[in-house]
C-alpha cells in the first residue's frame, strides 16, 4: 500500500515513526469540513437565553468547532463557557446586578445549537438586548 | 478539475467522504501556529497575551498544565483543580478568548492557594471560525497546495482561501486509539462534599497528545464545568498525560449518574 507523507519543516526522516513530525500522514485522517458559517443571534431584553440553531442533517454527531463573538472578542465554545463578560440584568430578589455571559453548545445528528445565557438565570433577565454572533465549522468527521 | 483523495489504510477512495483521510473536495483544518508559553499568577490572577499573527478571528484551542500535578494537561475554559469540597477555595479556573490581535489567556485562583506558574500549549488555525475566505495575508507555503473553489492554488497567498497546503500542519487522528466509553459516579458524600469519578484510557504514546472529548448524548465538547443550571449536572472534564487520557466527572447530586463519552486522540504533540 502506498502512503502519502509530508514532513514538517526542519524534519528530515520520512521513515520516522514519530507521527507528530509530519504535517500530513495518510495513515492518520485529518478533519474535513462539511459546512461552515456565521450569523447573529441575541438574548432579547427581559429574557435570559438566546440561541442560533444550524441544521446539518449529517445523520450522526459530527466534530464541531463553534465560537461566539461578543464585544470584539471571540470565545471558543465547549459545553459551557464562562466568558468573563458581564451585562446589566435584573434579579428577582437582588434587583439590579451585572451578570456574566455564558456560552454553550449542543450537537445532535441533525443540528447544532450555539446558545448564550446569563450566569444568574433563571432568576435574572437582561435589561437590554444582547447582540452576539455565532460562528461554526462542522466537520464531516463523526465524533 | 483533478481531485486528490486519500483513503484510510485498508479503505478505498470510493468510501464515504467522512471516512477518507482527506479529499481535495473538502477544506481541512490548518494549524497556522502552535506553541508553548507560561504565565505566573500574582495575587491570584494572571492574564497572558499571545500575538494572533493572522489579524482576524481564527479558530483556536488551548491546553493548560496543572501547576500542582505537572504531568496533567487540561483543555481550556476550565476548572482544573478537580475539587469536591464545596467550601474550600482552591479553584484554578482558566478561560480564554481571541481578539484580532491577541490570543488572551486569563487565570483566576482561589484564595487558599499561592501564586502558581501555568504552562500552556496553544493552537491557532488559519481557518476563520466560520472558515470564510479573505484577502491581505501572505502566509501560504509548501509544495502541495489545494485552493478553495474560485482560487488558484499556484498563485494564492492567503491561507483563508486554501483547503490544504503542505507548509502547515493538519490534525492527525489516531483512529485506533480513539473510541468511546462511559463513566458512572456514585451519589455525593453529602451536600458539602461531592464525589469524583474517573476513567483512564491508555495511549502510551510517550508524549502528551492533543485529545478531544465529547458527551455522546449532546455532542458537546468537554469540559462542562461550573454552570450548574439545576446544581445536579455532572461536572465533566478530562486531562492528558504522556501515557493516559483521563476522563473525570464530579457528581454534585444525591444520586448516581452516568455519562457516555467519545474521545479522539491525535498524534499531534502538546509536549
Amino acid at each position: 500500500m502506498s502512503k502519502l507523507k509530508i514532513l514538517k519543516y526542519g524534519e528530515t526522516d520520512i521513515e520516522s515513526t514519530d507521527i507528530w513530525r509530519f504535517a500530513f500522514h495518510s495513515d492518520y485522517p485529518t478533519f474535513k469540513i462539511a459546512t461552515n458559517g456565521n450569523d447573529t443571534f441575541s438574548i432579547a431584553s427581559g429574557n435570559n437565553f438566546g440561541e442560533k440553531v444550524v441544521t446539518h442533517n449529517l445523520g450522526y454527531i459530527p466534530f464541531v468547532f463553534a465560537a461566539v463573538e461578543y464585544n470584539s472578542k471571540l470565545f471558543l465554545v465547549t459545553r459551557y463557557v464562562l466568558s468573563g463578560e458581564t451585562v446589566p440584568a435584573t434579579h428577582d430578589w437582588l434587583g439590579d446586578i451585572d451578570s456574566e455571559l455564558i456560552f454553550e453548545l449542543v450537537i445532535t445528528s441533525t443540528q447544532i445549537k450555539i446558545g448564550a445565557s446569563i450566569f444568574d438565570s433563571p432568576d435574572a433577565t437582561v435589561n437590554n438586548t444582547v447582540n452576539l454572533r455565532a460562528h461554526w465549522i462542522i466537520m464531516l468527521d463523526e465524533f | 478539475m483533478a481531485i486528490l483523495k486519500v483513503a484510510k489504510p485498508g479503505g478505498s477512495i470510493d468510501d464515504a467522504e467522512k471516512n477518507l483521510v482527506m479529499t481535495s473536495e473538502r477544506s481541512c483544518m490548518i494549524e497556522f501556529a502552535s506553541g508553548s508559553d507560561s504565565v505566573t499568577t500574582s495575587g491570584g490572577s494572571a492574564t497572558k497575551n499571545i500575538s494572533n499573527q493572522l489579524g482576524y478571528f481564527a479558530d483556536y484551542f488551548i491546553f493548560v498544565r496543572d501547576p500542582d500535578n505537572t504531568d496533567r494537561w487540561f483543555p481550556i475554559n476550565n476548572e482544573i483543580s478537580l475539587n469536591v469540597d464545596v467550601f474550600s477555595d482552591v479553584g484554578k479556573y482558566v478561560e480564554s478568548h481571541l481578539t484580532t490581535s491577541n490570543l488572551v489567556l486569563r487565570i483566576y485562583q482561589g484564595s487558599e492557594i499561592g501564586d502558581k506558574t501555568y504552562n500552556f500549549f496553544y493552537i491557532i488555525h488559519a481557518n476563520r471560525p466560520d472558515n470564510a475566505v479573505g484577502t491581505g495575508n501572505s502566509n501560504v507555503s509548501g509544495k502541495l497546495r489545494i485552493a478553495k473553489d474560485g482560487y488558484n492554488a499556484e498563485t494564492e497567498t492567503d491561507a483563508r482561501n486554501m483547503k490544504f497546503f503542505s507548509g502547515k500542519n493538519v490534525p492527525k487522528v489516531d483512529v485506533n486509539l480513539s473510541g468511546n466509553n462511559s463513566l458512572t459516579v456514585s451519589a455525593r458524600v453529602d451536600e458539602f462534599t461531592y464525589r469524583l469519578g474517573s476513567v483512564a484510557i491508555n495511549h502510551n504514546l510517550g508524549y502528551v497528545p492533543v485529545c478531544y472529548v465529547v458527551d455522546s448524548s449532546n455532542g458537546a465538547m468537554f469540559p462542562a464545568v461550573g454552570i450548574p443550571r439545576d446544581g445536579e449536572d455532572l461536572i465533566l472534564n478530562y486531562y492528558i498525560t504522556s501515557t493516559q487520557l483521563v476522563i473525570t466527572a464530579i457528581n454534585p447530586a444525591d444520586f448516581s449518574q452516568t455519562v457516555n463519552f467519545k474521545y479522539k486522540i491525535l498524534r499531534d504533540k502538546i509536549i
